[in-house]
This record gives structure tokens, C-alpha cells and sequence, in this order.
């Protein structure tokens, strides 16, 4: 029993091409063809064909749009995707709207034949350059995953944060860093800025959730006045602290 | 001083030796019997028989004493003269009082009373002002306790009379026992001195106390009558040289202004000689004067003439009044009032005071407003709804329903609107008022400033259209990309798919040339890589197709893999899609950032990170490479403008925080609803 295929392609020229690469092909049977996206589900009723080779840009209906409703109006019926786009966000989508196999246009005739067998015979076909690591990979990129806002601090910006969560002054972070004090106030407005700090105290506050300084507050400045270091760091807090 | 019928006059010599008083005592009671007989013919008559009884008792007994003491016999001659005085004065009011100063008998009823009400009830002190009392208790003590004549005068307030009244004591036994009073009607004598007496003390004090200087004059007499004290201080030197010389003032009035008024002086004084000349009396006169400390004062003259009853000129009295504090305060006023119109004609502001009610009559406008529509300022004051006229008419109905709803709500007017001048030119005017209510709330005007902003207006205008014609370029440039990239993508790129697949079934012809054609295949292979490219480049479809996350992406490899510079990417709540606008904005901005990491800053990685949050697209690009000064390069750096303006297009911030030395740092911020931008026709969708 032949594979029975239907061409969904926009383009004459690439239709008739494919139509000569596939009819070589004994155990292929070409149903019928499409012209534009609104056509392909006519046609698959009408033809009831086993494979659809659907091209992925196609005017009237967007191939990917085409995909879904064929998913789900026919899930027997499987679509392999034929597209001039290499990149990896097409396949993933072509995959995520259930599509068996994603073959580039550059693809060799043999590869594009062994595709249609592979979708033809109940398996997945990805061309030559995607993988299923290299979609995984993909997939991990576009995740969508919460920006942490102390990653867009400078690391000059990190280092004076980490020095007045620990109890410098601005004129003191200065002195530490071989920097000017009002270059320390401009940082130290950024990063309030971007963590949406509005004071002191929730600079500490931050700075302790994310382990910046230890919970139990800042090493005395003098050990040696033999006072046990204070268990509240907001009493280690410069005197200009204002009221939380 | 007192018309008093004078006792000396029609008495009977004194006597100097007993027998002549002797003789004086019998005259006297001669004159009492008379007196007896005269009053037993009034009704009262027989009750005060006891008392006249006595009275004549004692009479005797005076008259007995008087034989032998030439004093007591005075005595009696006065105590006769009384009654003499009584008898012949029946007009006047005539009282007997007691020691205690009550009434004992009263020759006429005083007006108001009833005979009873008096005799025996009332005290001459109850007939007394109480200011009076002191008074008439001195005649009292003299009279009683001295046993003299007194007199005193009085205002009684129950008949409203002025009495000058004397009293004389009335012996018994040597004692006083009662006084005989006799009150004659003074008010009318009283009251004209007192009326004198106030209007000279009235006059006096005037002259005396007022700062004012006031003098009378006798130009014929060429002597200065009377010059108050106030003149000293005024033109600082003494009276007294005028007492000789009238015009001896002159010498103080300041050299400006002395020709001046001498010459008027000199004019009145004609007037004296009967000549004729234009002086007016009570026309003021304003001179200067220069006191002998150097120190200037501003005065007033004014004269008045003091006729005769004939009506002939006699004397001119004067009066000047130091002005110089009001003069002073005039010339501030004048200046400070001068200053105000200089400054409200030729602020560039027109200020206008317009009527709250239709037609909004204008009540006041700066004459500026010619030199802006060429209407005068009068133009505007008489011409009721010139102002609503040269309203363009574009405007016209949106300022009045701005003005309509200011009158109606408490908020101040501000608006903007373009009024014809009379050639027909358009300016902008913004114009701001407010409205003045009186205390009840009732509006009384519109006062406002009119701000010729035309200027401003052409560059606001220019730059909104500078900002559209920018908007379309962006536009158009990226719908000519698009296009460009989907002819190259799907047109020649598809011509070219069919080639390959063409010449893929080519080679497995028999009979073809396998060497030739692999080499045309891998020359096509080349050929559709150089078209994706060049298609990616000028906009990949993906942005269209997928979105801002794969596009970034996508753009992220390409980027990596042409310069070498690896992108680190952090993103959040990206995985939907955004308007058109802003997903192409965000894209070229991105993508201008790195292209400037990859020329600039000399650093082998860059960092993206880009969330959507509250509403609002966050892009960063980091680098820590070299870096600049923002403030020692435009904004033309490096490409930034370009992203400035695509950021500003959508109503977006753009931060930039670099230094040389520590890296670049973009922070763009674009509002999800960034609005449309001006011009701005909403981003031709791409094909899905």
C-alpha cells in the first residue's frame, strides 16, 4: 500500500519540483495539492492522504495555523514541515503545534524522501541541523525564567552595596574602593534604583535575604573592646539611618 | 460786668452817727411794713405772716442794735437794700431760703412746678447743675456763716436758665437764720460769651495746636496780624520778623519757586489797592520751602479775603499745610505707578481685565496687543466682541466652551488659541485668567495674561512633525525591509528551492554530468544561505512570525556567530507577543546596542536582559568594555540617537550609564501602551 501524500505549497515552481522528486519515488502516492493554506483542509478531506507535506509560510492561512486545526480536526493524519527557515524557534513551534517532522528546503532530495517515510511510518524526522538537543537547548533559551534585578547591578555597583550593607559609610566605601565619594552616592542611587530600594534599611534587608552579609550582622569594627558583637545588625546601622 | 441793678443808686444817704441810723431803721421798716402789705396781697401772703413777723422782728432788733454800732447799723442798710432791690425788681425771681438752703418762700412760680412743690420740699441745690454746686455752696458759706452778700452764677437744669444770683443773710438775734436770693435770667448774656469764649478757644486751639500755619494779615498795614506757632516749626525760623515785615515768609520759599510766588502775592495784594488783577482768593498755591537747615518742605497756600460789611477788602487770612509727606508719597506713587505701566506695556505679556457677563466686554488690555494684531487699544475697549471675532475659527468653538466652563468652575482659565490680526495673520496665544468675585461670591471681572506663543507654537508644531516625518521614516524604512526581505525570502528564495530540488532530480537522471552539476548545487546551497542572510538581515520574519523572544534569539546566534561576541540573555514575561510597533522597536534597538558592543567596547560578551512588568518593557544591554563619557560626546554616539528616537517614538526613557573605563549600560523603559505616536499609522502586520 502506497503513502498516500498531499503537497501544500504556494510556490508553482517548488510544487512542480517536488512533485518530480516524489513521484520517482514507487511507494509514494501524490493525492493531491494546495495552493494556499485555506485549501489544505478541503483537500485532506477530499484526499484523505496520509502525510501532508505542509510548507510553512503559505498565504491565505499561516502554515503553522494550518498545523493546529489539521491536529485537531485529523490527529491521524501526519504533517511534515517544509520550510526555508532554519532556525530553531520555527521547529519548536512547528513540534509544539504537533507536527511530526520540520526538513529545510535545502535539504538533499534523499533526506526529504527518507523524511516523508520516517513521518510516513509513525516517527519523528528533524533535518539535518536540529536535533532533539539542540531543540531542548533552544527551549531552555526562550524559557521564560524571573530576571533576578541584582543581575543587572554593575559590579561596581555590587561592590558598593556589599559595602554599605555591611555598615560603610559612603565616605568609608570611598576610601575602600580608591573612588570618590560622590561616585559612591551615583552608584549607590543606581542600585537603590534598580532593586527598588527606597532606604538603609531595605538595603539590609536585601542584602541579608540574598546572603550578602551574615544574619548575624557585621564583625565589630574593634574586637578587642571585649563587647559581644550586637545580634541585631540594625544596630550596626551608620547614624544616619532613616526610620524604616 | 453784671447788668445788676447797681445798689448804690436811689438810697437813702447813709447815715455816719446813730441817729441817721436810727433814721435808716425806720426808713427800712417803713419799706417792710410796705413790703407787708404788698405781700399779704398774694395768696401766699398770710402764711408767710409768721415768718415776715420775724423777719420784721429782727429788723427791729437790727434797727435797735444799729442806734448804737455803726457796723450793725451798715448791716441793716445792706440787709434794707436787699429788700429794697427785691421791691423793685419784681421780675426777678425772689427766694427766701433757710440755713439747710431749702425754699422758704418764692415770689413767682418757676415754670414747671406748682407753688406747694418748692416751699419747704426743694434746696436751691436741687435748682442746680451739680458743677455749679461748689459755687453756690460758697455763697452759702459766706452768706451764712459770714454773714455777707454773695453772688454766683449758675445753670439751672429744670428750667433750662442761666441765674445770676445774690444772696444776702438774714440776721435774728444777731445769727443768720435764713437769705434772701434774688436769681435774675442770665442765659441769654451767658451763653453769648460762652459761645464767644468756645468759638475763641475753638480758634486757638486750631491755630495753636494744628501743624498747619495760620495767620491774618493787613496788606494795607502792610503788618502781620496773627501767625500761629506751627509757623516756627514749618519754615523754621521765628514770628518775629514778620511782625515787622509781612512779607518776611517770602525769604523761606525755596529759590525755584519764590519768583513764582511773590508774583502771586503781589497780585492779591493789588486787589487791596483796588487794581485789578487775575489773583483768586482759595486757589490753592503748592511752592517749596527751603528752611534755613537745608531741608526741603512741600506746602499749600490758600487765602481768604475778610471783608467789612461793606464788602470791602480788609484783611486776608491764610492757612498752609505741609504736603510733603503726601507730596513725597504722590512722587513714589507716580513712579512706582510708572514703573507698573512700563513694566505691564512691555512685558512680553498681555494683561487684560475683561467683563465676566456677554458681550465680554474688554475693560482693560495692554496697548502691546496693537503691535501683536494691529487693533489699538482702543479698538479693543469699545468693540464688545472683537475678541471672540479674531478667534480662528478652527478654535473659536473649543475657547468658548473653555471659558464657558472656567466661568462656571473654580479652576483658573488656561488655554491655547490662535487670534487673526487685522491682516488676517494667525497667532498662538496662550492665555491664563482668573476670576475676581467681590465678597458675596458675585464674579465682578475676568483678569488674565494673553502670552503670544506663536513662536513657540511653530517650533512645537515643527517638532511634532519633525517627531511624524521621523515616526514614518522609521516606518517606512522597516515596511521596505520587510518587503525587501519577503520578495528575497519567499520569492527568489522559493524560485531558488525549486532549482535545488530541480537539479537534485537532474543528478539522479541517467545520462546527466554528476560533476557539473554537484558543483551547480553546491554554488545554489551558497546562493539560498546569501539570500537567508541577507533576508535575516534586513528583517527576519521570525519577528513577524514567532515574536521578540525568538527574534532576539535568533538575532543573539547570528550576532555571536558574525562577530564573535557572546550575548548572555536573561529574559522575563517575554513569551507573548507585543504590538507590532514595539516588537520591531525593541528588536532594532537590541540589535543597535550590539552592533555598537561589537564596534566600541572591545569586549568578547555583552548582556541582554529584557522583562515585561507592570505594563512596561524593560530592555538592558551591558557590556563592560571601554565605555565613554556621555558628556564629553552627543547624543550621536555610537548609535544612540537612533535608539533615542525609536525609544522616544513610543514614549519610552532611555538611560545611559557609561564611563570610560566601565563599560556601557542601556536601561530602556517603553510603556505596553506607549499610545500612538503622532503620525503614526499603525505597523503593517506580517503575514501569519
Amino acid at each position: 500500500m502506497k503513502l498516500r501524500i498531499l503537497l501544500a505549497d504556494d510556490h508553482n515552481l517548488v510544487r512542480q519540483a517536488l512533485r518530480k522528486l516524489l513521484d520517482g519515488e514507487p511507494d509514494f502516492e501524490l493525492v493531491g495539492e494546495a495552493k494556499n493554506g485555506l485549501q489544505v483542509e478541503d483537500k485532506v478531506v477530499k484526499h484523505r492522504p496520509d502525510v501532508v507535506l505542509l510548507d510553512v509560510m503559505m498565504p491565505g492561512l499561516h502554515g503553522f495555523e494550518v498545523l493546529r486545526r489539521l491536529r485537531l480536526r485529523h490527529p491521524r493524519i501526519r504533517v511534515l514541515m517544509l520550510s526555508m527557515h532554519t532556525d530553531e524557534a520555527y521547529v519548536l513551534r512547528a513540534l509544539e503545534h504537533g507536527a511530526s517532522g520540520y526538513v529545510v528546503k535545502n535539504a538533499d532530495a534523499q533526506e526529504l524522501i527518507h523524511a516523508v517515510r520516517e513521518v510516513g511510518a509513525g516517527r519523528e524526522y528533524l533535518s539535518a541541523p536540529f536535533t532533539d538537543l539542540t531543540i531542548e537547548a533552544y527551549r531552555r533559551k526562550a524559557a521564560s525564567r524571573s530576571t533576578d534585578p541584582y543581575e543587572d547591578l554593575t559590579p561596581r555597583e555590587k561592590e558598593v552595596l556589599q559595602l554599605i550593607a555591611e555598615g560603610c559609610t559612603n565616605k568609608e566605601a570611598a576610601r575602600r574602593l580608591f573612588i570618590n565619594e560622590r561616585t559612591i552616592e551615583t552608584h549607590r542611587a543606581h542600585f537603590m534604583e534598580k532593586l527598588k530600594l527606597r532606604n538603609l534599611a531595605d538595603l539590609v534587608r536585601f542584602a541579608m535575604e540574598r546572603g550578602l552579609v551574615d544574619m548575624q550582622g557585621p564583625p565589630p569594627e574593634d574586637p578587642g573592646d571585649g563587647e559581644p558583637p550586637s545580634p541585631d545588625p540594625r544596630k550596626d546601622l551608620p547614624p544616619s539611618s532613616p526610620p524604616a | 460786668m453784671l447788668d445788676w441793678p447797681h445798689l448804690s443808686s436811689d438810697r437813702p444817704q447813709q447815715g455816719t452817727d446813730a441817729l441817721g441810723a436810727q433814721l435808716n431803721a425806720d426808713h427800712c421798716l417803713e419799706r417792710l411794713a410796705a413790703l407787708e402789705r404788698s405781700l399779704r396781697t398774694e395768696a401766699r401772703g398770710d402764711a408767710l405772716a409768721p415768718d415776715l413777723a420775724a423777719l420784721r422782728g429782727s429788723i427791729e432788733a437790727a434797727a435797735e442794735a444799729l442806734v448804737t454800732s455803726q457796723k450793725e447799723l451798715e448791716g441793716l442798710r445792706e440787709s434794707e437794700e436787699r429788700w429794697r432791690s427785691i421791691a423793685e425788681n419784681p421780675f426777678d425771681y425772689v427766694v427766701l431760703i433757710d440755713d439747710k438752703a431749702c425754699f422758704q418762700y418764692v415770689n413767682h412760680t418757676l415754670p414747671g412746678t406748682q407753688p406747694g412743690d418748692l416751699v419747704g420740699k426743694a434746696t436751691i441745690f436741687q435748682w442746680t447743675r451739680e458743677e455749679d454746686h461748689p459755687a453756690v455752696q460758697e455763697a452759702l458759706d459766706e452768706v451764712f456763716l459770714q454773714g455777707k452778700a454773695a453772688y454766683y452764677e449758675a445753670f439751672s437744669p429744670p428750667v433750662q436758665t442761666w441765674f445770676g444770683t445774690i444772696m444776702g443773710p438774714i440776721f435774728r438775734d444777731g445769727k443768720v437764720v435764713a437769705a434772701s436770693v434774688l436769681a435774675r435770667d442770665i442765659t441769654e448774656r451767658k451763653e453769648a460769651l460762652l459761645a464767644v469764649r468756645d468759638s475763641e478757644e475753638r480758634f486757638r486751639q486750631l491755630a495753636e495746636n494744628v501743624e498747619d500755619v495760620f495767620f491774618l494779615v493787613d496788606p494795607v498795614a502792610g503788618r502781620t496780624l496773627y501767625t500761629s506757632p506751627a509757623y516756627e516749626n514749618l519754615w523754621g525760623r521765628s514770628r518775629e520778623a514778620l511782625l515787622h515785615d509781612m512779607g518776611a515768609w517770602l525769604d523761606g520759599i525755596h529759590p525755584d519757586d519764590r519768583r513764582r510766588v511773590e508774583d502771586t502775592f503781589r497780585s492779591m495784594i493789588r486787589l487791596f489797592h483796588g487794581e485789578k488783577s487775575g489773583y483768586e482768593f482759595r486757589k490753592p498755591v503748592e511752592m517749596r520751602l527751603l528752611r534755613p537747615d537745608g531741608s526741603v518742605r512741600w506746602v499749600r497756600s490758600r487765602l481768604f479775603p475778610v471783608r467789612d460789611e461793606a464788602g470791602h477788602l480788609r484783611r486776608v487770612a491764610g492757612v498752609v499745610s505741609d504736603l510733603t509727606d503726601r507730596k513725597l508719597a504722590e512722587i513714589k506713587l507716580a513712579k512706582a505707578e510708572e514703573r507698573f505701566r512700563v513694566l505691564v506695556e512691555t512685558l512680553p505679556v498681555i494683561p487684560y481685565i475683561a467683563a465676566p457677563d456677554e458681550p465680554r466686554r474688554t475693560i482693560y488690555i495692554s496697548p502691546q496687543i496693537e503691535a501683536k494684531l494691529g487693533f489699538t487699544q482702543t479698538e479693543w475697549l469699545q468693540t464688545p466682541d472683537l475678541w471672540a471675532a479674531r478667534i480662528h475659527p478652527e478654535d473659536r468653538q473649543r475657547v468658548i466652551a473653555d471659558v464657558q466652563l472656567f466661568l462656571r468652575s473654580e479652576a483658573n482659565l488656561s488655554t491655547r488659541y490662535r487670534l487673526l490680526s487685522r491682516d488676517g495673520d494667525e497667532l498662538w496665544f496662550r492665555d491664563e485668567a482668573v476670576l475676581v468675585c467681590d465678597a458675596a461670591g458675585v464674579p465682578q471681572s475676568i483678569q488674565g495674561v494673553m502670552l503670544d506663543v506663536s513662536e513657540a507654537e511653530i517650533a512645537r508644531a515643527e517638532k511634532q512633525r519633525a517627531r511624524a516625518m521621523s515616526a514614518r521614516l522609521v516606518h517606512v524604512q522597516e515596511a521596505e525591509r520587510r518587503h525587501l526581505a519577503r520578495e528575497l525570502h519567499d520569492e527568489i528564495g522559493q524560485q531558488l528551492t525549486s532549482l535545488h530540488f530541480l537539479l537534485q532530480t537532474a543528478c539522479e537522471c541517467p545520462g546527466g554530468d554528476p560533476p557539473a552539476l554537484d558543483e551547480a548545487r553546491e554554488l545554489l546551497g551558497d546562493l539560498m544561505s546569501r539570500v537567508r542572510e541577507l533576508s535575516l538581515e534586513l528583517r527576519p520574519s521570525l519577528l513577524d512570525d514567532l515574536g521578540l523572544l525568538p527574534a532576539l534569539i535568533s538575532m543573539f546566534k547570528h550576532f555571536t556567530g558574525r562577530t564573535g561576541v557572546e550575548v548572555q540573555f536573561d529574559h522575563e514575561g517575554l513569551d507573548g507577543r507585543f504590538d507590532p510597533r514595539l516588537e520591531t522597536a525593541a528588536y532594532r534597538i537590541v540589535q543597535e546596542a550590539l552592533t555598537n558592543v561589537a564596534r566600541h567596547a572591545g569586549v568578547k560578551e555583552a548582556r541582554v536582559v529584557s522583562r515585561c512588568r507592570d505594563a512596561l518593557l524593560e530592555l538592558q544591554i551591558h557590556d563592560e568594555g571601554q565605555g565613554f563619557d556621555p558628556g564629553s560626546v552627543g547624543p550621536d554616539h555610537g548609535g544612540l540617537a537612533g535608539i533615542q528616537e525609536r525609544v522616544a517614538l513610543l514614549a519610552g526613557k532611555l538611560s545611559v550609564q557609561a564611563k570610560p573605563g566601565d563599560g556601557t549600560h542601556l536601561r530602556i523603559r517603553i510603556p505596553l501602551d506607549g499610545g500612538s505616536p503622532i503620525g503614526l499609522p499603525g505597523e503593517i502586520g506580517g503575514e501569519r
